[in-house]
């Protein structure tokens, strides 16, 4: 098992084929060990292909008259997961949400991170710890860097501080 | 982003005290949002997205059935939470809408006294609160 991807019987709009839309965001076909072969991680392959297929969702997919998810929220959502550089990321559960965004919800290490990516492509994020929440607002792509980082536990690489040592001021319980 | 828009006039958005904290509230779960539970192996529960909105559809346990609920989702799931941990430990409203649609008249809103939308920590701990009633949907496809 690879994740837990919210995809299947989604209430859809149409057929699309996930596999030509993950080539889009695609840096390299050349990688190897671990790399798949259109150059993105297992779990980015894994996780955009969730997000493509929210692509198919309708208005009111929820039956309670929420909005698809807007193509800009998509795109940002894409956009960001291939910008994380790493390799062994857990492959993050990938929702619709009532507004017309996308959420991006990771879990390791006791540690949980969400990502929600906004109709207009701005994001917002929560970390919790051991399934308390700590800490939420709105954040930026290079925030969410340091965020993954906190949820891999790494030690701040930056003595003075930096972003990270803002993560984990926020986060410090 | 654009304001959120409420169906429930400003107005009308206040506690329905015909609902005592006594009661048990459902909320219907589809299966977009059924995932691993994040710290009980084996275990899934929903993503806190099914309930992060400023205007969270439930239904009082006591004034309906499950079959009711259901049928208007099929192939969904249902949990349950007390109205006394809605109310007292978040703070939330649960709210009659005076012009709702729904045909069940067990059916009520929750959400913030402000009416705005429900902050992600608050959603996060009613996921974590949540008990599953029937749950249809297996994430691994089994």
């Amino acid at each position: 098992m690879i994740g837990d991807i919210a995809y299947p019987d989604l209430t859809t709009c149409g057929q699309r084929t996930e596999q030509q839309q993950v080539r889009k965001w695609a840096r390299s076909p050349q990688w190897a060990d671990g790399i798949s072969s259109f150059g993105l991680n297992e779990w980015q392959t894994e996780t955009l292909k969730g997000i493509f297929r929210l692509k198919r969702l309708c208005d009111n997919w929820d039956g309670e008259d929420s909005p698809r998810p807007s193509t800009i929220a998509l795109d940002s959502a894409s956009d960001l997961l291939v910008s994380l550089p790493f390799e062994d990321l857990p492959t993050p559960f990938v929702s619709p949400s009532s507004i017309g965004g996308v959420q991006l919800e990771w879990t390791q290490n006791g540690r949980e991170l969400e990502i929600e990516v906004l109709p207009d492509g701005s994001m917002e994020f929560l970390t919790v710890v051991n399934g308390n929440p700590q800490n939420e607002g709105s954040t930026t792509r290079e925030q969410v860097l340091s965020l993954t980082r906190w949820l891999r536990d790494e030690p701040d690489q930056n003595p003075t501080g930096g972003i990270l040592g803002w993560v984990n001021s926020l986060t410090r319980t | 982003m654009p304001p959120i828009e409420n169906d429930v006039a400003d107005e009308d958005w206040h506690n329905d005290n015909e609902v005592s904290n006594a009661e048990v509230l459902w909320r219907v779960i589809i299966k977009e949002w059924v995932r691993d539970h994040p710290h009980i192996p084996g275990h899934f529960i929903a993503s806190d997205q099914a309930y992060r909105q400023s205007e969270l559809s439930v239904f009082v346990a006591s004034g309906t059935t499950q079959q009711a609920v259901l049928d208007r989702w099929p192939g969904a799931s249902l949990v349950q939470f007390p109205a006394q941990f809605i109310r007292e430990d978040l703070g939330l409203v649960i709210v009659r809408n005076p012009r709702d649609t729904d045909p069940n008249p067990a059916h009520r809103l929750i959400g913030k006294v402000d009416h705005k939308r429900m902050t992600s920590g608050t959603a996060k701990k009613i996921a974590l609160k949540a008990e599953w009633v029937v749950l249809n949907h297996n994430p691994h496809g089994g």
